[in-house]
């Protein structure tokens, strides 16, 4: 940004002071009614009480719980000079206020923090209000949706102040025990009292653009650590990319998120039984030409199927713990009024979308996300549907710094626990552990042009002939055509092969037959049965 | 006529003097402190004397230092600037004593303007309204002294119980510059606007008063915003105090270009305050609705020439002045400056220069004339706008924000401080 640019928000910022109209603190233009600026989309902080406004404007009720829990402490731990400037600029006795609250006949319990009281610090009046706001849900059988916002614990209350996250996660692991939904959405800022108890462990986490989000304030990082940070640190964009988020959602689409993801998150799920059947095939290419489509560029990738198969699917990312793998689409949806839980391995379309994705090389970090959706599946009763396109497992120096073996062993023995049914489909190339580390399921079929091999034909020509160019006379032995898999009794089904809309069509109806065969089964047949065909993968 | 002056000042006011005896082919010295030798007027002058230590005790204000410095570089004559000891009839004394024209009014008029209890006396006894006095049990009250310069020195006290401790605070807060511990009390009245008589006298007894200024933007009664002429004011009110003014002048027998500054109540009745004897700030606007130099007009004077000015100056146009200051210190990083017709700047700082903690925070005065008002008002908004400085704070935006304000632009605005 050149000077001038600079001069003239800083104009903008002081005409808007002198018109004693709010202003982007960003670029300084004006900000629309939910406080985000028309023109830079820059988020600006919005107070408690604004967003009660906002629910209550869009045709929602809400209705304040627990005000009895207001308890001024300040005076016990020296404060009250604080406490009572903030009272007064607020309009609040605390800064939490709970409520329950009725959006579009969803009822929720809804947490919302105060940042401009006392920092949105956790106290013990506080503390004590947001466990009570998980009892209460837990008690009355209703989602939570928790609006975070301020800082860590109220340093003046000291230990006491601590001591604060710990009891309300007791209660938040009470409520998760009863297997009620949790979203919690993140804005600016959130810091370690939040962030380190609840503020981070919802079913769904969602930030607001340009929060601040992090453990430790970026002061203490640079004056107690020393730490030099990237400017991004701590943004809603690096939590994102560290896995901490499920997704950044601008304000005006927050509570239409928030409506959707509790319908499907509902355990309230219905399988029709009068699908049409897919098409089967025998799978007879020849493994040249199955070798040459699959490596076809324009060749159609997960990301396409995921916009075919659902309309309007809510991806979720990061694995919770460093990353999100961009080379793995997960996250939630309808196929054919089915609520589903979706794992898209997605190569890229073009060298940009290639590196981007790391040409759909799974990382550790991606089997974990598989992982963490697979139990957001089983928590709320969705079946999990897996799309398998992938040239194998990353195994360069990321990967295996992050115990790349382990991720594909633990990926697969949570596969085999996971408490609702699972439908594999290897739709593209289906590589070594890459492909293995998402096939344990219920059903797992091929389309007729997919491939399911131990390695690339490539690595395989350069470490069995030492020739890096791939032997066509060789490919055969190889055995990667579905036909192949199909005879050594490796997979179920072959689906026959089409146009996109077509692939997508024989996607649903697999998928869907699929379930309402497995209906039959209950949880324990289920997993008994999937232990047994994986037991005994190798036999016909 | 003069021939080489001795500049015993620094900043703008420094540079604004050389550019006027350049033109009049005066030459000129500038007396500079140890931390001024970087000032734009070390480089425009003909020639630069360090004179001390960059506290102004040391240097500025050290007046051995600045004769010795004055008679060593073969000056005639010195000019004080304003501040420092422009109003010192011992510096103005001992120059005459020197051989040394002191441009500006001689000291024993000096020694008379600069008691301000004794001058509200002269004024008092002349027929001219002044704020009547109080006493301490009278409160609330202002404490003024005697000796004090601008605002500094002023206290008001709102009870009785607190007397004592606005008298040490005022004594306190009065500069080294000014010397003398005497104050006097006055009742506090609805104080609306400040109303500066600007006039010029000669050794001859001819006096011309020129438009007067509005001085009522001010910051702990440091003037800010000045302007001329006067729009908010009473036609009769005015020609009242000039009348005054000119009764003052001849009473005092003053003899150079100075000022007489009134106070106006919002019941329109009018206070005599003190008579400025130097140079003021801004003397700026006043020189844009007039055309005429007064920093010309002191150097005539003090050269023994006649007052050639009609008696009444008329103002052809209305001129605004912001004074635009560093709120801390720090290297300047200057991208931009206001440009274009009526706009005039004077400064002394430039790319890279670093703002010094001993002196005025001053570093530019901006001003814009224009034949209306409210176009005054809109060129000082661009100007405003068209100051791009970095590496320290100014006051920019508290300029803009007043000069935008309603009541600043129908004229009847006013701040003097924050104890109002
Ligand atoms: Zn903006």
């Amino acid at each position: 940004m050149s000077i001038l640019d600079e001069q003239k928000i800083k104009i903008k910022k002081r005409n808007a002071r002198i018109l004693n109209r709010p202003a982007c603190s960003n670029c300084g233009d004006e900000l629309d009614e939910l406080l985000v600026c028309k023109n830079c989309k820059h988020h600006e902080r919005m107070p408690a009480l604004k967003r009660i406004e906002i629910i209550r404007k869009n045709g929602g009720k809400f209705k304040q719980l627990l005000a009895e829990y207001d308890i001024d402490n300040s005076r016990t731990y020296d404060y009250s000079e604080k406490f009572e400037r903030d009272k007064n600029r607020t309009g609040l006795s605390e800064s939490v206020i709970v409520g329950k609250c009725k959006v579009n006949g969803k009822i929720f319990i809804t947490i919302l923090m105060e940042r401009y009281f006392m920092v949105g610090t956790l106290s013990k009046a506080n503390g004590e209000k947001i466990a009570k706001a998980f009892e209460y849900a837990t008690k009355s059988n209703l989602p939570v949706v928790a609006f975070c916002a301020g800082g860590g614990v109220r340093m003046q209350e000291g230990a006491v102040g601590l001591v604060q996250m710990a009891k309300i996660d007791a209660t938040l692991m009470k409520f998760r025990k009863k297997g009620l939904p949790f979203i919690s959405v993140l804005t600016d800022p959130t810091y370690g009292g939040t962030t380190a108890s609840f503020g981070l462990m919802g079913d769904i986490n969602i930030a607001e653009p340009n929060s601040s989000i992090g453990f430790g304030g970026k002061m203490l990082v640079k004056d107690i650590l020393h730490e030099q940070v990237a400017d991004d640190f701590q943004s809603a964009k690096y939590v994102l990319k560290s896995g901490g988020l499920d997704m950044i959602c601008e304000r005006k689409d927050i509570l239409n998120t928030i409506i959707e993801l509790l319908a499907i998150l509902n355990k309230n799920n219905s399988i029709k039984a009068e699908n049409e059947k897919p098409e089967y095939d025998h799978g007879n290419k020849k493994p040249e030409i199955v070798l040459q489509n699959i490596r076809n560029n324009s060749k159609t990738v997960g990301i396409d199927y995921l916009f075919k198969l659902f309309d309007n699917p809510i991806i979720l990312k990061g694995d919770r713990i460093s990353y999100d793998d961009p080379s793995l689409l997960t996250g939630l949806g309808e196929i054919s009024g089915i609520k589903t839980a979706f794992i898209i391995q997605n190569k890229g379309r073009n060298l940009r979308e290639n590196i981007e994705n790391n040409y759909g090389m799974t990382r550790p970090e991606g089997f974990r996300k598989a992982i963490r959706i697979a139990k957001l599946a089983e928590r709320f009763h969705l079946p999990v549907l897996i799309l398998l396109d992938s040239p194998g497992a990353h195994p360069g120096d990321v990967a295996e710094k992050n115990c790349q073996s382990i991720a594909i062993s633990e990926s697969m023995l949570n596969l085999l626990e996971t408490k609702t049914p699972i439908v594999s489909i290897v739709t593209g190339e289906g590589c070594s552990g890459g492909a293995l580390g998402l096939s344990i399921s219920d059903v797992l079929a091929m389309f007729s042009g997919a491939t399911y091999s131990v390695i690339s034909p490539e690595s395989y020509s350069a470490i069995i002939f030492n020739k890096p160019e791939v032997q066509p006379e060789l490919l055969a032995n190889m055995k990667f055509t579905a036909k192949d898999l199909y005879n050594e009794g490796l997979v179920d089904e072959i689906l026959k092969e089409g146009t996109l809309e077509y692939n997508t069509l024989q996607i649903e109806r697999y998928f869907a037959e699929s379930l309402v065969r497995l209906s039959k089964f209950d949880i324990k047949q289920l997993l008994d049965r999937r232990y047994n065909r994986i037991r005994n993968w190798d036999k016909q | 006529m003069i021939q080489k002056v001795l500049i015993a000042n620094r900043g703008e006011i420094a540079v604004r003097i050389i550019q006027t005896c350049r033109i009049l082919g005066i030459r000129t010295v500038v007396a500079y402190s140890k931390c001024d030798k970087d000032t734009m007027a070390v480089f425009l002058a003909d020639e630069a004397i360090c004179i001390g230590d960059s506290s102004p005790s040391d240097s500025y204000l050290n007046i051995p230092a600045i004769l010795e410095a004055a008679k060593n570089t073969g000056c005639d004559s010195l000019h004080p600037g304003y501040g420092f000891l422009s109003e010192n009839d011992e510096f103005a004394k001992r120059a005459h004593e020197s051989g040394i024209i002191f441009i500006g009014p001689s000291s024993n008029i000096l020694e008379k303007t600069a008691n301000k209890f004794r001058m509200k006396e002269t004024a008092r006894k002349l027929g001219i309204p002044v704020i009547p006095s109080a006493d301490e049990d009278k409160c609330p009250l202002m404490i003024k002294s005697s000796y004090g310069g601008g605002g500094k020195g002023i206290k008001i006290v709102k009870n009785r119980g607190d007397f004592d401790y606005c008298l040490k605070s005022a004594k306190l807060s009065l500069n080294t510059g000014f010397s003398g511990d005497n104050f006097f009390l006055e009742q506090i009245i609805d104080l609306y606007k400040h109303i500066d008589i600007q006039f010029v006298a000669d050794k001859f007894g001819k006096i011309s008063i020129l438009p007067a200024r509005d001085c009522s933007v001010q910051s702990h009664y440091q003037k800010v915003i000045e302007e001329t002429p006067v729009s908010n004011i009473p036609k009769e009110l005015l020609e009242k105090m000039e009348q005054d003014a000119v009764k003052l002048i001849k009473e005092v027998g003053f003899d150079n270009v100075g000022t007489i500054e009134f106070l106006v109540d919002k019941q329109m009745n009018y206070y005599f305050l003190e008579i400025n004897s130097r140079l003021q700030v801004e003397h700026t606007v006043t020189e844009e609705v007039t055309g005429i130099d007064l920093v010309e007009q002191q150097i005539r004077i003090a050269s023994g020439q006649k007052n050639r000015l009609p008696m009444k100056v008329s103002a052809k146009k209305c001129a605004i002045e912001c004074r635009l200051s560093a709120k801390d210190n720090g290297e300047l990083n200057i991208f931009s400056l206001p440009t274009g017709k009526d706009v005039r700047i004077d400064t002394y700082i430039y790319q890279g220069y670093r703002i010094k903690p001993y002196y005025d925070p001053l570093i530019a005065k901006i001003i814009v004339s224009d034949k209306e008002r409210r176009r005054a008002i809109s060129k000082m908004k661009l100007a405003l706008d068209e100051i791009i400085i970095l590496g320290a704070h100014t006051n920019v935006d508290e300029l803009y924000e007043t000069i935008s304000r309603e009541d600043y632009i129908v004229g009847s605005y006013s701040y003097f401080g924050e104890n109002e």
